[in-house]
């Protein structure tokens, strides 16, 4: 009896046993007191994010140690990421940095390439705001030459999506055909994929466009500012305001 | 090894703080208690200073205070033979793992950048509670944030993270509390209690998330309801159970929807001094209403949403093609909280086999807060499938925070002890 019971208790301890070393496996247990041992809490934080991607907390802390930078200042975030202001967050606006500012994933022009569907295109990334479109350029075949077409640009998010474009009829060429647009589309989706469906042309089975670009600005221009700090797509620059 | 040692020193002070003297929670013999009503009275204390805008200098003091009255008290009331036990003892090597891994896994999850942590820096930097109109999102409550500040700002080395460890804290204690239910013996609780922890490891306990706030005190709340259901007429307990339903108010606008939930499904099968809840709870209603009022704050439950919401919408928002979409996205969100499947079977089982007051009160409220997830969605005015995708499991970890106790009842009730 007493044996009996032994080997259950054994064996209620053994379980438990495995429990907490998967406890300790799955959250890192030693490797973690390794990682806080060997690096230091600034190091670690920098480690969490990346240096320039997102958040780019990497990026923020070596700035704001190089150029001791303990105020609020403006960060403009165009990776799709929360805004990391809070990494500078002081309760004082007025005693914001008046001359700088920081500028993550920022690209003076960005080309948004698609991929095609049946009868549409569909942006290959998702765009953060649709704001500074410039033109939308696309090859056309031969047949194509001197047809009348109109394009509609939706932005989709999950599988919804919102119409916020169509354009006048445009007589299109063979060859390479630029469409100048320069908008802003406000109050739309954020993070969204941007589709463009050309009218009355898809169903022609004799038109077929390919290579479809569409172009973006941004609404800083780089030349205008002095660079003090520039990594991969994050920039520290003077505010000229 | 300085910001181990200061770890391991933060851990050991929560438990301090969280075992107010005997005095104090004299109304319960029951030494399980002890931690879930010394945090709900003590949190129920410092949401009352910052309503007074104190400073987080003196909130400071104060918690040292209660820390070295506490201690005194551990030692007077000899209840340290309590915290030596090995369950308890496992409990705190299990807070001391998940807080070694936060200090490791630094990363703030998305809403908690965008909003809580900014929230918690106002205090950080000497602010208070009038400040919060200025920043992001003043119509979301702010006593996460607020916890998250006063627990950073007093730990020694001042990091932010400390204040995320008040938070694990808070959520090995609710399962810890929740395990001691078993009707079994200690092994068998040390088991479903690293089971849970084991389940539940997700982003929402670590990355800054109030879910999981909300999460721990619904469970306080259940608990405190269940084992002082035959004296739920007594003014204490009623005081005690309205302070956690206040609590939940202002860490998240679903959490005060839920709560009300719940209220709503116990004074349906209270059998008595019904009356004496319904003006308490009316009352702390009517304060966060004034106090909304008074710091400024916008009263939107969910403001940019719903704005929609009249009969002559529902054709655009009642189509099958937005069920099946909830559907789609409710199945994938319980993956990621597989315990909500559990609870609802468990539900079903315990309510065929055994009917008293708590598990009428918690079926009402599983049912109610489930058909308020399925029309919150149906009505959002957010795209639908990223409003599902992006927010659906955070909601239904809150729902199984009011209903785990179900699982445990469940297990009380087939004496499954024995099978270990």
């Amino acid at each position: 009896m007493l044996k009996i019971i032994s080997k259950n208790n054994n064996f209620k301890v053994v379980v438990i046993v495995i429990f907490i070393l998967a406890i300790f496996q799955n959250f890192g247990f030693a490797k973690n007191i390794f990682k806080i041992l060997k690096n230091n809490y600034s190091s670690r934080l920098i480690n969490s994010y990346a240096y320039c991607r997102n958040e780019s907390i990497g990026f923020l802390s070596y700035v704001k140690n190089k150029y001791k930078i303990d105020k609020p200042i403006q960060v403009n975030n165009y990776f799709i990421s929360p805004n990391p202001s809070w990494f500078f967050f002081k309760n004082n606006i007025n005693a914001k940095v008046q001359d700088k500012m920081i500028l993550l994933g920022y690209l003076e022009n960005e080309v948004i390439k698609f991929k095609k569907t049946k009868n549409e295109f569909v942006s290959i990334s998702d765009i953060k705001k649709l704001k500074d479109i410039n033109k939308i350029v696309f090859d056309a075949g031969k047949h194509n030459n001197n047809k009348e077409i109109k394009f509609e640009i939706y932005q989709q998010i999950y599988g919804e999506r919102k119409k916020i474009y169509t354009s006048d009829l445009k007589l299109i060429s063979k060859g390479t055909n630029v469409v100048e647009l320069n908008k802003n589309f406000s109050n739309t989706y954020s993070n969204a994929k941007i589709i463009i469906k050309f009218i009355n042309v898809l169903k022609n089975k004799n038109i077929n466009f390919i290579n479809l670009e569409l172009y973006k600005s941004n609404e800083i221009n780089l030349s205008d500012h002095i660079i003090y700090e520039k990594s991969d797509n994050c920039y520290l620059i003077s505010k000229n305001d | 090894m300085t910001e181990i040692v200061s770890i391991i020193f933060h851990i050991f002070f929560l438990i301090v703080l969280s075992h107010l003297p005997n005095k104090i929670i004299f109304f319960s013999k029951n030494e399980d208690l002890h931690i879930p009503i010394s945090i709900v009275l003590l949190s129920f204390v410092l949401l009352l200073m910052s309503f007074l805008s104190i400073d987080l200098k003196i909130v400071r003091y104060f918690l040292w205070i209660v820390f070295f009255i506490n201690l005194f008290f551990i030692f007077f009331e000899k209840k340290y033979l309590y915290l030596k036990n090995i369950r308890f003892l496992l409990f705190l090597v299990i807070v001391l793992v998940l807080s070694l891994n936060l200090a490791v896994n630094l990363k703030l999850g998305w809403d908690a950048q965008n909003y809580w942590i900014i929230k918690s820096l106002n205090f950080v930097n000497g602010e208070n509670v009038y400040n919060l109109k200025n920043l992001p999102r003043p119509d979301y409550p702010y006593f996460g944030s607020y916890l998250w500040a006063v627990f950073s700002s007093i730990s020694f080395l001042g990091h932010e993270y400390f204040g995320r460890i008040f938070y694990i804290y808070l959520f090995c204690s609710s399962l810890f509390t929740i395990c001691n239910l078993l009707a079994s013996e200690n092994n068998f609780k040390v088991f479903l209690f690293l089971l849970l922890i084991i389940i539940f490891n997700n982003n929402f306990i670590f990355q800054g998330y109030q879910e999981v706030l909300v999460f721990s005190y619904a469970i306080f709340l259940t608990y405190f309801i269940f084992e002082f259901r035959n004296s739920l007429g007594d003014e204490k307990i009623i005081s005690l159970i309205l302070i956690n339903f206040f609590i939940l108010f202002w860490i998240k606008n679903e959490a005060f929807i839920f709560s009300v939930i719940f209220f709503i499904s116990m004074l349906l099968f209270l059998p008595h001094k019904k009356i004496n809840f319904l003006i308490g709870f009316i009352l702390i209603i009517l304060s966060r209403i004034f106090l909304y009022k008074i710091f400024h704050f916008d009263l939107d439950l969910q403001a940019g949403n719903y704005e929609k919401i009249n009969l002559s919408y529902l054709g655009e928002f009642v189509t099958i093609d937005r069920i099946l979409t909830i559907a789609k996205y409710t199945i994938f969100s319980s993956f990621k909280v597989p315990i909500i499947i559990l609870i609802v079977v468990s539900n079903f089982l315990i309510f065929s086999l055994k009917n008293n007051f708590i598990i009428k009160v918690l079926t009402a409220n599983l049912f109610l807060s489930l058909v308020l997830f399925f029309f919150a969605y149906l009505f959002t005015t957010f795209p639908l499938s990223f409003h599902l995708i992006t927010s659906a499991d955070r909601l239904l970890f809150q729902i199984v925070g009011f209903n785990i106790i179900l699982i445990i009842l469940l297990i009380n009730k087939f004496k499954i002890k024995k099978l270990f």
